[in-house]
């Protein structure tokens, strides 16, 4: 039988079309209990991601837990003391504004499950906020928290700065992080507990 | 129906010559370089219409908005974002051309540190635009200082800041591995500003100082006065500039309006192609009498980018304040740095065109001697051989045309400290052949605050 080349072709063009169609991206599911276990651990940049964010936040209350204050002052306390989370500063060279967001609600969702502090949501905290005319993400001023702190009935600020070291050289950039956690108590605005936590990401060739 | 054999007539050189320029013709049309490429947008933006210019850059990029990245980044695709960033600067759409100059920074940065072993072998041997791109110092000084200013016009002084922070980051690893051309007074005199703002005087100040390092800045004389009782730190660049000025007569810094006016654009690179053989082979042709020469030398040609300045539609400016004029100084001549910076690569990139010639002519000297030996003696079957290789080869070079074109030719700056409430800001344009353009805005300021003014005219 003799086979008509323009049908020859056509197939030609349909297992290309179909070939090309399989190496085109696709999505992929990430995590635990997935095909892809380990998709979040590479790093994609130098800005801060999921495994950063988890790593930092946990260094920081993991010493919190274990620090006198909070064995005196938490643990001790007859009833949970009220705290409040003043945004996190970022001094950092990368805009990260999502990623703030990220860290501040691990640090609350870590503070709530401790079951030991009473959390004040972060949308009531703003609103006081903007009532005294701070922005979010305003820097952290320890008159403007206490008149906050006086009025949501908070014993205790939890504040910090995310700071980070930024250098590059040829063939190379690293940005060293630095996330400093401060809790302070409202009426006399001691330091009661401080702590930073470091992470490096960089680009190499 | 008899079909003939290839190569058995007898063809004129000359005419084979034709007919071989004439396939290289029509290749030459299907390899645009950048500048090729992205002229209907940029001729989008020289007519005034930034909308278009957006509209065209978003074409080339295969993206349906400005709203949208692309998704696929390859070749010049980072370049072209910060092209359709500049227009939607111009167009005061400030966060979109963030998302832009951000995005695109990021892709930059990847090609700068990862290496480029074809690409550079390539540049020699085969086409000018085979490398990666790279941007040259210039654009990554001013692509911090753009977006800084994308902040700082929205009134996000902690954005700016983290702006301000990458803008020294790019600036220290120039100094260090590219003095000659870490310049970014505009950016410096941004970031100082930024930080004065944040109430930080010690780092104004800094950044003041770099500003001052390379350029006289008059307007900055008022602001020094006025933070060097809040602050300690001291250069004698610093203490020179504060020797003759008034001490400042207000506790609290007052209220100010920065005004910055961007306008014109830097040069930009177009194709050029030197036939160096065919002048060659004419010349020896008139002397001698003798055409033998103008076979080897037709495609000898010397492939390359060269600088062209942009349309200039507006030229001088001036600022003026609830009616009246305020000094507005030149602060960065981007333009005249892009100049330099193409003149002190030329002698680089003439050489590879060179390398490429030669390696052209012997790719096209192999194919000679092949097509002799095909055909069996006959020399217009090595000739044609010799001109269809070397005229392939020269119009796959492509010269290197990539820059980024949108950029402003010259940044002039304004600033005045005024009494909190209502402030009418005037800004006119002036350019050759009579064109203008005049801007008015209103600006509404408490006690604390300031209001930037932008005007970015691309042309």
């Amino acid at each position: 039988m003799k086979t008509d080349p323009r049908h020859l072709l056509f197939a030609l063009a349909l297992a290309a079309t179909v070939a090309a169609s399989a190496c085109g991206p696709k999505a992929v599911r990430g995590g635990e209990g997935t095909a892809n276990p380990n998709l979040d651990q590479a790093a994609m940049s130098t800005t801060l991601d999921k495994v950063d964010i988890d790593d930092l936040v946990k260094k920081n209350t993991d010493n919190l837990f274990i620090s006198p204050f909070w064995a005196r002052d938490v643990r001790g306390a007859g009833e949970a003391p009220i705290v409040a989370i003043w945004p996190i500063e970022n001094h950092t060279s990368e805009h990260l504004d999502d990623q703030m967001l990220n860290l501040l609600s691990q640090l609350e969702t870590t503070l709530v499950n401790s079951g030991l502090v009473s959390v004040v949501s972060r949308e009531r905290q703003a609103a006081m906020a903007e009532e005294v005319g701070v922005q979010q993400g305003g820097a952290f001023d320890p008159n403007t928290a206490a008149k906050i702190g006086r009025q949501i009935g908070a014993k205790y600020y939890f504040t910090g700065k995310l700071t980070a070291s930024d250098e590059r050289m040829k063939g190379e950039r690293r940005v060293q992080y630095s996330l400093f956690v401060q809790v302070l108590e409202v009426e006399t605005s001691l330091i009661k507990f401080q702590f930073q936590s470091e992470r490096t990401k960089a680009i190499v060739r | 129906m008899a079909s003939r054999p290839l190569f058995t007539e007898r063809v004129a050189p000359y005419a084979a010559m034709r007919k071989a320029a004439l396939v290289v013709a029509t290749l030459v049309s299907a390899c645009a370089t950048y500048s090729d490429r992205s002229m209907e947008a940029r001729h989008s933006v020289e007519q005034g219409d930034l909308d278009g210019g957006v509209a065209g850059f978003n074409k080339l990029l295969k993206v349906d908005s400005a709203d949208e990245l692309p998704n696929d980044w390859k070749g010049d695709t980072a370049l072209t974002v910060l092209e359709r960033g500049m227009a939607l600067h111009a167009l005061g759409r400030y966060a979109p051309s963030a998302r832009d100059f951000g995005a695109a920074e990021k892709e930059l940065e990847v090609l700068d540190i990862s290496g480029d072993v074809a690409g550079s072998i390539g540049k020699y041997i085969y086409s000018d635009s085979a490398t990666k791109y790279k941007s040259p110092p210039t654009e990554k000084l001013a692509l911090n200082a753009f977006n800084l200013l994308n902040y700082l016009a929205r009134r996000d002084l902690a954005g700016a800041r983290i702006e301000a922070k990458r803008f020294s980051v790019m600036r220290k690893y120039l100094n260090d591995y590219d003095p000659d051309h870490a310049h970014g007074v505009f950016g410096s005199y941004l970031a100082g500003f930024v930080y004065e703002k944040l109430g930080e005087y010690d780092a104004a100040l800094r950044y003041y100082d770099e500003a001052l390092a390379e350029r006289d800045l008059q307007t900055l004389r008022a602001p020094l006065a006025r933070l060097a009782p809040r602050t300690s730190y001291r250069t004698e660049r610093l203490e020179s500039y504060l020797a003759g000025a008034a001490p400042a007569d207000q506790e609290e810094p007052p209220p100010e309006i920065l005004v910055i006016v961007n306008i014109g654009r830097v040069p930009y690179k177009v194709p050029e192609r030197m036939p160096i053989g065919a002048a060659v082979g004419v010349a020896h042709a008139h002397m001698t009498g003798d055409p033998s020469l103008l076979k080897y030398g037709a495609f000898k040609v010397v492939v390359y980018p060269g600088l062209v300045a942009a349309p200039t539609v507006f030229d001088e400016a001036t600022v003026s304040v609830d009616g009246k004029q305020i000094p507005l100084e030149l602060t960065t001549d981007l333009a005249a740095e892009v100049r330099r910076e193409y003149d002190a690569l030329k002698p680089k990139i003439i050489g590879a065109a060179l390398t490429r010639m030669i390696a052209r002519a012997a790719a096209a000297e192999g194919a000679r001697a092949a097509g002799n030996q095909a055909g069996k003696g006959n020399g217009v079957v090595g000739l044609l051989a010799a001109l269809a290789v070397e005229g392939t080869m020269v119009a796959l070079d492509k010269p290197d045309t990539r820059s980024w074109t949108l950029l402003p030719g010259r940044v002039l700056i304004a600033r005045v400290a005024v009494p909190p409430g209502a402030h009418r800001v005037e800004v006119a344009l002036r350019g050759p052949g009579g064109a203008q353009q005049d801007t008015a805005v209103e600006v509404e300021l408490d006690a604390k605050n300031y209001a930037v003014v932008n005007i970015t005219t691309l042309r």
